[in-house]
């Protein structure tokens, strides 16, 4: 048999406990053993970020993507001044709109830091 | 080691494997549980696992010449080196299938890596829809096609032998770059599939799909062009597409995956065209396992014929579910489908992407409809009939070059919408370009061989072929001026980015182009690739100019063929322990008499396959023309040979065209720097992870199968019809327009056309019908005898009458009304938005409270530093 054959056999081998060490983390996981995530986990997976946040974010990205593509097309020469003016400034108007609603909606976390490093401060202060 | 038993056991158990990943995916979306998401997660590496260790022992068995098991024994014989031996896993169709679980395997493991913490509403469903269409592979393979069947007879002391066909280079490294291709468009499908069922039908998936169908798309390009290069180089018949079945499976997804990949670009910006884009990529999946069900269940006759076999059904079947399927999810979800933003104007680069989409789909279906209409035929009316070259070389010129004017104006319009004024000043300098190559065609080009226009003969003697004919014979002119078109508006946009830079940045040119395309390198990419289709548009218009000679010469003999002289020096024979190789030999000179080198076609006689001497082209190649040879007989006892020689102007810029498209589609999905750093803030995906990464250990396979290969360049042919090609002349116009209607009727060579097909019934049936046209006969008097005798099956072009009238007829006007509907369309589109006032809304209905200046100036601040973030971030 040649060495080609012998590493074909070994290496068939070796995935072959690959496969069932992955089959016993598998097995371990869905018994719910061995999580690092834990609760945090499934509330993250339920709720990654909140509908209307993720919204938020896919209009900004789009709005980004757009302006970038109208300074492009401008640059190129594509878009007269007058256009790539009114067209930039109902872009960027829109795109504040939508940076504000994504920080109001980070407002509650933000207070929560705040009252949480202020209860650190107190109690570091108090000891 | 008992190969057999354990490889049946590996396959019933990645079966149950993939079964388990799949209902684990399936809970752990339902349940929205992230143990049993890490739980699909291992599974799917276990499943991923388990076909490795399949495919690893089939290697095993062929190189330990394991003859117990069919496959083995028919695929490979004791002569045939370890590379070869390698390669014969996806030699024949119970290979392929379980080629294709594995790579698919590969795609699979490695997105399931790059996840990561991303996506995880997503996740559990793009791992279901994976395995799923695993299950699907491994049902095939255990059921219709295993790997690992033994031999009903007794075990053979030798092997049949992998076909000589794909005992070349080329082929080594094709299957598995058209497989990667094909198979890479299951992961953007399964993406596509994971936000129907969710409902996440935002950007997101569109984003995490995005580079996967690059990858793919690019894969595909790859793997067709090298399926072009195989049939120039191998098959000798002097060609680089028939328009095989198999061919055209590969080029439908082709087409709808590039109208994807433009029309996904409206909606990351416009957030519209939902419904377009998803069944866009439904389409696109759909037609690469339809493709892998031409290709495999060998439906309709062609030159791939050695993959027959019995697998059909179930791909008939699971056609049917995933059709079923994918229009359910669909409209299930046509509320959120709905598009928020709509087209502002015709003259708009969105506008321009649907037209693009427009000639691209037409172009597909009339492909879809020519390929598949031999059986249409068949079942509508019992009737056979053939579809042959000619029909779509003369039909898709139109086509083709729609796209290719729609490809020279698209780049030049704005998004939203340009302006006539600008739009005219931006057309100056590729018009001029145009206009200059035109003339310079019209003027100079006949007295270089290539005038701009050609002689023609009509397809049908009815008045759709005269205008066809008309306009067949103004292609090459229509063809170099659109591509000079083309390319000027490139340069001029590239000049454009860059000396806007230069002014505004103070950039040298070079920093200039460098951070331009950085800073956009999906558009820039983009023409990057456009450049390469024109230039590979250019070396298809050379085809209009092909001169080919046949001569048979004895030693010393020299002939003539523009401008060069060929002496024909002497045979000689080389043995391997695999094959006998006739080589003969030739001195290429000017008509100076300079030498310019030597050349040696070749006939290769196989130990295994003796009835199949293959052919062995040999090439000059220069920027201007191929001079290709091929031997087509020598007589052992007097050394006299007959040589078919063809000089076919401008093919190597297919190749370089190529070379340049795959730059660009490099360049578009290359990362960015934030991304090679792994820290993005739009997009956090690290390098080590993402589908760029994937790339190179892809690549790696692809140049290691190259590798493997160990010798270079022998061409071959099988018992199909390649077997009999490249030994055919043609005398005048009048022959060639009769010999490339009619087919070969021998019984073995399947589609071959009488023009191309050397096997000796045709050549007897061509001596015969030269006989009659010497006495006088018309050729459409001949072709309607042929015809009489053996059918429309034996004729290349349908007729233009009746249901063959549909052939060409319902696409044509399927695509002109699609085109009449687009611009009726648009024009309500846009007059809604013209009246619609104000800015249109984007995207959902929040506060359009106007800042107060201090929180103008902030969110200002902030959408500038989202902007930078995006120098670079190419999102």
């Amino acid at each position: 048999m040649s060495a080609l054959a012998w590493s074909l056999a070994i290496a068939a081998g070796l995935t072959l406990s690959a496969s069932l060490w992955w089959f016993w983390l598998s097995f371990r996981a869905a018994l719910g053993a061995d999580l690092s995530a834990g609760d945090e986990g499934d509330a993250a997976m339920r709720s990654a970020a909140s509908l209307r946040r993720r919204e938020l974010e896919g209009e900004r990205d789009a709005l980004v993507r757009s302006l970038r593509d109208l300074e492009l097309d401008y640059e190129t020469g594509k878009l007269s001044e007058s256009d790539f003016e009114s067209l930039r400034e109902s872009l960027r108007g829109r795109a504040r709109q939508v940076l504000r609603a994504l920080d109001e909606d980070l407002a509650p976390y933000r207070q929560r830091i705040e009252e949480l490093l202020q209860a650190k401060g107190n109690d570091a202060s108090s000891s | 080691m008992d190969i057999p038993a354990l490889g049946n056991l590996v396959l019933c158990l990645s079966l149950i494997a993939a079964a388990y990943a799949c209902s684990t995916a399936l809970v752990a979306g339902r349940s929205g549980t992230q143990r049993w998401l890490f739980s699909a997660r291992y599974g799917t590496y276990a499943t991923c696992a388990l076909i490795t260790v399949a495919v690893l022992l089939l290697a095993y068995a062929f190189q330990t010449h394991d003859f117990r098991i069919r496959y083995v024994a028919r695929y490979s014989d004791r002569s045939m080196g370890w590379a070869y031996l390698l390669t014969s896993l996806w030699g024949g169709q119970d290979g392929s299938m379980l080629w294709w679980s594995f790579l698919l395997c590969g795609y699979t493991a490695a997105v399931t890596f790059s996840f990561g913490r991303r996506y995880v509403e997503l996740q559990p469903y793009v791992l279901f829809t994976l395995m799923s269409i695993l299950i699907f592979f491994i049902v095939v393979m255990l059921f219709a096609a295993n790997p690992f069947a033994l031999m009903l007879a007794d075990t053979p002391q030798d092997g049949e032998g992998l076909n000589p066909l794909l005992q070349n280079y080329w082929m080594t490294i094709h299957p598995p770059s058209l497989y990667l291709g094909f198979v890479g468009w299951s992961v953007p499908f399964a993406f596509g599939i994971a936000a129907l069922i969710t409902g996440r039908l935002d950007e997101e998936w569109l984003l995490a799909a995005r580079k996967w169908a690059l990858l793919a798309w690019l894969f595909l390009s790859i793997g067709l062009l090298l399926g072009m290069l195989w049939s120039y180089e191998e098959l000798g018949w002097g060609g680089y597409w028939a328009w095989d079945p198999v061919e055209n499976a590969s080029f439908h997804p082709w087409l709808v995956g590039t109208a994807y990949l433009h029309s996904v670009m409206v909606q990351e910006r416009y957030r519209m065209l939902k419904t377009w884009n998803i069944a866009l990529l439904c389409l696109t999946f759909f037609m690469t396992i339809f493709g892998t069900f031409l290709t495999r269940s060998g439906l309709i006759a062609s030159v791939h014929s050695f993959a027959r076999s019995d697998i059909g059904i179930f791909f008939v079947w699971y056609l049917v579910f995933l059709a079923a399927a994918c229009i359910g999810l669909i409209v299930w979800r046509l509320p959120k489908l709905r598009a928020v933003h709509r087209i502002e104007a015709l003259m708009s680069r969105e506008f321009a992407f649907l037209l693009n989409n427009w000639i691209l789909l037409g172009m597909m279906v009339f492909v879809l409809i020519a390929t598949t209409f031999p059986l249409l035929s068949e079942w509508l009316r019992g009737e056979q009939v053939t579809v042959g070259p000619s029909f779509y070389n003369r039909w898709m010129v139109p086509f083709a070059l729609v796209l290719l004017f729609l490809m020279g104006v698209g780049p030049l319009m704005a998004w939203r919408r340009a302006t006539g004024k600008k739009l005219t000043r931006a057309l100056r300098a590729p018009m001029l370009s145009a206009g200059i190559v035109g003339l310079l065609h019209l003027l100079i080009g006949p007295r270089l061989g290539f005038p701009a226009l050609i002689a023609g003969d009509a397809l049908y003697a009815t008045a759709t072929g005269q205008v066809l004919d008309l306009f067949t014979r103004a292609a090459p002119l229509i063809s170099t001026t659109c591509c000079a078109a083309v390319l000027g508006t490139i340069v001029q946009e590239f000049w454009r980015g860059m000396a806007a830079r230069m002014r505004s940045q103070k950039e040298s040119p070079g920093l200039a182009l460098m951070r331009l395309v950085g800073r956009a390198k999906r558009r820039y990419g983009g023409y990057t690739v456009h450049a390469g289709i024109t230039l590979m548009y250019l070396g298809f218009t050379g085809a209009a100019y092909d001169v080919e000679k046949e001569a048979a010469l004895s030693p010393g003999e020299m002939m003539r063929i523009e401008g060069y002289r060929i002496r024909y020096e002497k045979p000689r024979m080389e043995v391997d322990p695999n094959k006998r190789m006739v080589f003969t030999d030739l001195t290429v000179m000017n008509d100076q008499g300079r030498v310019l080198g030597q050349v040696s076609p070749a006939k290769f006689i196989y130990r295994t396959h003796p009835q199949m001497p293959t052919t062995e082209v040999a090439k000059r190649v220069s920027s201007i023309e191929d001079l290709y040879v091929i031997m087509s007989t020598v007589d052992p006892q007097t050394k006299r040979a007959t040589f078919r020689v063809i000089v076919r102007p401008l093919v190597v810029w297919i190749w370089i065209g190529g070379l340049v498209l795959i730059l660009g589609a490099f360049i578009a999905m290359s990362p960015s720097v934030r991304e090679l750093l792994g820290e993005s803030a739009f997009a956090p995906m690290p390098m080590r992870a993402s589908p760029v990464s994937m790339i190179w250990p892809l690549l790696l396979l692809l140049c290691g199968a190259a590798w493997l290969s160990p010798q270079p360049l022998s061409a071959q042919s099988d018992s199909s019809s390649s077997l009999h090609a490249g030994t055919v002349v043609m005398h005048n116009a009048d022959e060639r327009r009769l010999f490339s209607r009619l087919l070969c009727q021998c019984g073995e060579c399947a589609r071959l056309p009488m023009d191309g097909c050397g096997c000796n019934w045709a050549t007897q049936k061509r001596e015969k019908i030269r006989a009659e046209m010497a006495a006088g006969r018309s050729v459409d008097d001949i072709i309607a005898s042929y015809r009489e005798e053996f059918g429309p099956k034996a004729i290349a072009v349908p007729s233009d009458r009746g249901l063959d009238r549909a052939l060409w007829a319902i696409p044509v006007a399927g695509t002109l009304l699609a085109a009449l509907a687009l611009i009726m369309l648009g024009r309500r589109w846009a007059r809604r938005s013209a009246k619609s006032q104000g800015e249109p809304a984007l995207m959902s209905q929040e506060s359009a409270i106007e800042a107060s200046p201090d929180e103008r100036q902030r969110y200002d601040a902030l959408l500038d530093d989202e902007l930078s973030k995006f120098e670079g971030g190419d999102k």
